[in-house]
């Protein structure tokens, strides 16, 4: 290795020698070549310049200019420098030669023609010269000529002119012989360049070639060495990388990264050697196990198999009961009406059959039918066609069944069988026959087991269908029962023993409202009745203790009475057991709305508290002043008070009983009328002046205002009794006096009386109930004035009885107006009392 | 002579019982009403009171409640006159204070004597 470093360094060194010196070499040739080249233009410039000093001395001789003259000048000065370079600067002989001439041209021209060309034009300045042309006579002629020609600076031609011309041809071959000389050399240099320049390359390129030599020498074997290892490692990694067995390779003896390499391949060789030998085994391992398994495989398959064709009888088997029991359960449940259609499609199915019918009897011997897959033509057929298979079935009362060749090409082409089979249903607790099966298959027979099938849901359905009569029956009963209980007026609770829900009437709703907005059912609990009920009931404790006593089984021998709603409504309530054959099936709480009866008898109570009340006070008085007079002695004055007292009190104590009778007689409807055309004008004035007599307090005054005869068809003692109530009502209710006023009048077709006071009025809340019996306007001014509550009732029912209408309006403290219709009588027949 | 408030709305009445005592030489005061024979009642000195049961205003019976709540008046002998003769009646009436009962209609002769034994037993006192 060290070797070729030194070489090489040596090759290095060597170039670098060469190169200079070629460089060197090649520099001064173009060196040379370079001055040759600057010295021909030299000369070439130097020439030009004296072709233009020829020009410009010409023209500054013809024209006398000045500033030619100037220019002349200066480019003397400048053929000065260069004739003094080339004197200086000249190295062959040609230059040397050529330097010389110009220097002579030089010498000639501006030492002598220059001067003389100067001198004529100053001359012809002067006008001693005329001549527009040079002539070269007269410059030969003029002093400085002729001085100059004498001093021989001047030469004169043949002709007698200045001799120019041969100074400037010698200087002119000069130039011509320089020139050539110096092209001659130029391209002698320039040849001698070229071939310098190609020995240098030559000289390169054989150092190039050494260079490589040298190179491929020394590396060649070195690259050789590591190829061929590489090789060998590259083709033993290719046949590793083709799957053959590889060992190893030879290690080179190198610590390089070929050496590694080497190592690293033979370790990855054995390596994947051990793998393969590792894997070739398991290979057969597994194989052997493969095997195994697809033995196993297609012994699971096998069993598999098996499985499946279990399965598909088990799902078969399966789906029969799932058949069975929706038709069980169909006939079980209630609404098996509605699901006919479909326990007829389920037996078709389970059975295998083509089409079916389901066959009604009910009370009446009449039919209904349900089918799966018929027309209804054919089930026509099927029920009224004496041949048909049911009449039969019915006649025998067993199940029959035909098959027969069909004849025609319907639904399936001809010729196929029918195989059909009817079913009778029957009651078992009569003997007639409820329904029956009906079902056809073309196929083939019905198996036993499809018969089973069918037998067993015929006594399904048999008892299906008398639970679902017996069912309705009992709803109708039931509903029958509802219905009673809904008629009645009273209101039902009943209850069994062991059941919290009760069964409740209508009426119960309507005494309680309160138990509809509560869970809505058919079926109320004994809770929420009794809670709704007790949270009503003015007396509570009353109530439940009633109730719990009932319920303990203590039944009450008496009937409670009790009010609601703040006595707005009284109930009697009462209990009665229900037994059949001893056996105590349920309790009836019964409430009856007795309010009207409750109220009546509060009247009639207080009626005859109140008439016994006033009673007593005329009987007190008359008791009391006749006691006194008997038993003493009294004054003849106070006699006759005291007799007056008693005959008026007498007198009211017959009215009291009077007005109490005619309202005895009025609610029991007794009451009669002796009617008679009535002219009231006579009986309203009579009465009218006759309370007029009775009171001072009062102004009491009758007026007539119609344009008829007030004749109405009536009861002339009733009007009277009318007209009295109403006056003493008048004069009674305005205790501080003021004006009565009774107007009679007419309409139409009415008569009407009008009787106004100015006393204490009624309050309008009393206003409705006015005329209702015993009621009396409570506050402490009618409290005062007193009554029975009966005047007005009895003057309605006057009215009333007499077809006509009652009225009052009231302001209080200002007085009451009591109007009074009766329907106008238009008659000739008048009764005048 | 004794002072007797008669309290009766009923005119006839009125004359009868004042008719009555006063020829016995008693001192009538009348009252018509329950607020009359109240306001009488607490602005005098009555010797006795005789009360009708019903009343306009107030009734008897308001009329000894509010009398007998005040302490001077407890001792005040009250009869009651009325219609109601029932014995709960009675018994309301012993219950709220009265001391007598009287019903109507009633014997003026026996009224006498029995005011005379209440107003005697007085003047013992």
């Amino acid at each position: 290795m060290a070797s070729f470093y030194v070489v090489l360094a040596t090759l290095m060194i060597s170039s670098l020698i060469v190169y200079n010196y070629t460089d060197t070499k090649l520099q001064a040739t173009r060196a040379k070549l370079e001055d040759i080249r600057d010295r021909s233009a030299r000369a070439g410039a130097l020439w030009e310049e004296w072709q233009d000093v020829q020009f410009n001395m010409r023209g500054y001789a013809l024209m006398g200019n000045e500033e030619l003259y100037t220019q002349v000048m200066a480019q003397q000065d400048k053929i000065a420098q260069q004739t003094d370079w080339f004197e200086k600067n000249a190295i062959y002989d040609q230059g040397k030669a050529f330097a010389q001439s110009s220097r002579e041209l030089y010498q000639y021209y501006f030492d002598a023609i220059l001067p003389l060309v100067q001198s004529y034009v100053k001359t012809k300045e002067s006008g001693d010269i005329t001549e527009s042309f040079l002539k070269g006579t007269t410059l030969a002629e003029l002093p400085l000529g002729q001085k100059l020609i004498t001093e021989g600076k001047i030469q004169l031609d043949s002709q007698g002119n200045i001799d120019v011309l041969s100074e400037i041809n010698k200087s002119e071959l000069a130039l011509g012989g320089y020139r050539e000389f110096l092209e001659d050399w130029a391209q002698r240099t320039s040849d001698q360049l070229e071939q310098e320049i190609r020995t240098t390359q030559l000289i390169w390129l054989a150092n190039i070639v050494v260079l490589i030599a040298v190179l491929i020498f020394f590396i060649y074997p070195f690259i050789r060495r590591i190829t061929i290892e590489l090789l060998s490692l590259v083709k033993n990694s290719q046949r590793l990388a083709n799957g053959e067995d590889v060992l190893s390779v030879k290690v080179p003896n190198r610590k390089d990264e070929i050496g590694i390499l080497a190592l690293s391949f033979n370790q990855m060789a054995s390596s994947i050697s051990e793998n393969k030998q590792h894997l070739l085994a398991k290979n057969e391992e597994l194989q052997a196990q493969q095997e195994e398994l697809q033995a196993q495989q297609e012994e699971l398959q096998a069993q598999q198999q098996e499985l499946e064709e279990a399965l598909e009888l088990t799902m078969r088997n399966e789906q029969h009961l799932q058949y069975r029991n929706d038709l069980t359960e169909t006939l079980a449940a209630r609404e098996s009406l509605t699901a006919y259609p479909e326990i007829i499609e389920k037996l078709v199915t389970i059975t295998d059959s083509e089409i079916g019918a389901l066959v009604f009897v009910d009370e009446e011997e009449s039919y209904s039918v349900v089918t799966y897959g018929m027309t209804d033509e054919l089930a026509e057929r099927l029920l009224q066609n004496d041949a048909s298979l049911l009449k039969r079935a019915e006649s025998l009362k067993t199940p029959v069944h035909s098959s027969k060749q069909v004849a025609s090409n319907h639904p399936l082409p001809y010729p196929y069988y029918m195989y059909e089979t009817a079913v009778p249903i029957l009651d078992p607790t009569a003997d007639d026959i409820i329904a029956y099966i009906y079902l056809v298959r073309y196929r083939d027979q019905f198996t036993n087991e499809q018969m089973r099938d069918v037998m067993s849901f015929s006594r399904q359905l048999s008892l299906s269908l008398l639970r679902m009569r017996l069912f309705d029956e009992m709803t109708r009963e039931k509903t029958k029962t509802e219905r009673i209980l809904d008629s009645i007026r009273e209101a039902v609770i009943y209850l069994e023993p062991g059941k919290e829900e009760v069964f409740v009437n209508r009426p119960l709703y309507d005494l309680f409202p309160e138990l509809r907005y509560g869970v809505q059912a058919e079926q109320e609990t004994l809770q929420t009745c009794l809670e709704v009920i007790q949270s009503v009931v003015d007396e509570p404790e009353n109530f439940s203790r009633y109730v719990d006593s009932v319920l303990r089984g203590e039944l009450p021998t008496d009937s409670l009475q009790f009010s609601i709603r703040n006595e707005t409504v009284f109930i009697q309530f009462y209990v009665e057991v229900i037994h059949i054959h001893q056996v105590h099936k349920g309790t009836m709480l019964v409430m009856r709305d007795v309010t009207k009866e409750t109220e009546m008898d509060r009247l009639k109570s207080e009626l005859v508290s109140t008439v016994s009340h006033e009673l007593r006070t005329p009987l007190s008085s008359i008791y009391g002043f006749t006691e006194l007079m008997l038993n003493r002695d009294i004054e003849e004055s106070r006699q006759e008070r005291y007799l007056r007292t008693i005959h008026s009190e007498t007198e009211r104590l017959a009215n009291l009983v009077n007005d109490f009778l005619d309202v005895q007689r009025m609610e029991s409807g007794t009451q009669s009328y002796k009617k008679t055309s009535v002219n009231i004008h006579a009986i309203a004035e009579e009465t009218t002046h006759f309370y007029a007599a009775s009171t001072q307090a009062h102004r009491i005054t009758f007026r007539y205002e119609g344009n008829q005869l007030p004749v109405i068809e009536a009861d002339e003692e009733k009007i009277r009794q009318l007209l009295n109530n109403l006056l003493n009502n008048a004069v009674k209710y305005s205790p501080s006096g003021g004006a009565i006023d009774v107007v009679l009048t007419t309409s139409r077709d009415q008569v009407i009386l009008q009787v106004r006071d100015e006393g204490i009025g009624i309050p309008k809340q009393s206003l409705s109930r006015l005329f209702e019996k015993f009621y009396r306007v409570d506050n402490s001014d009618s409290r005062k004035i007193g009554g029975t509550g009966l005047g007005l009732a009895i003057c309605k029912e006057i009215v009333t009885g007499h077809g006509g209408e009652i009225h009052v309006e009231s302001v209080v403290r200002e007085g009451s107006l009591f109007t009074v219709k009766f329907p106008l009588v238009q008659s000739t027949h008048v009764t005048i009392s | 002579m004794a002072r007797i408030l008669l309290a009766e709305d009923e005119d006839v009445l009125r004359m009868l019982v004042l008719d009555t005592l006063e020829d016995e030489g008693y001192t009538i005061d009348e009252a018509t009403d329950g607020d009359e024979a109240y306001q009488k009642i607490m602005n005098t000195e009555y010797d006795l009171v005789l009360l009708d049961y019903m009343m306009p205003g107030m009734t008897g019976i308001e009329v000894i409640e509010k009398v007998r709540q005040h302490p001077d008046k407890q001792h005040l002998k009250i009869m009651m006159l009325t219609a109601k003769s029932q014995q709960s009646d009675r018994e309301r009436a012993e219950e709220i204070g009265a001391n007598y009962f009287f019903s109507k209609p009633f014997s003026p002769l026996e009224l006498i004597d029995v005011v005379g034994g209440i107003l005697s037993d007085h003047q013992v006192d």
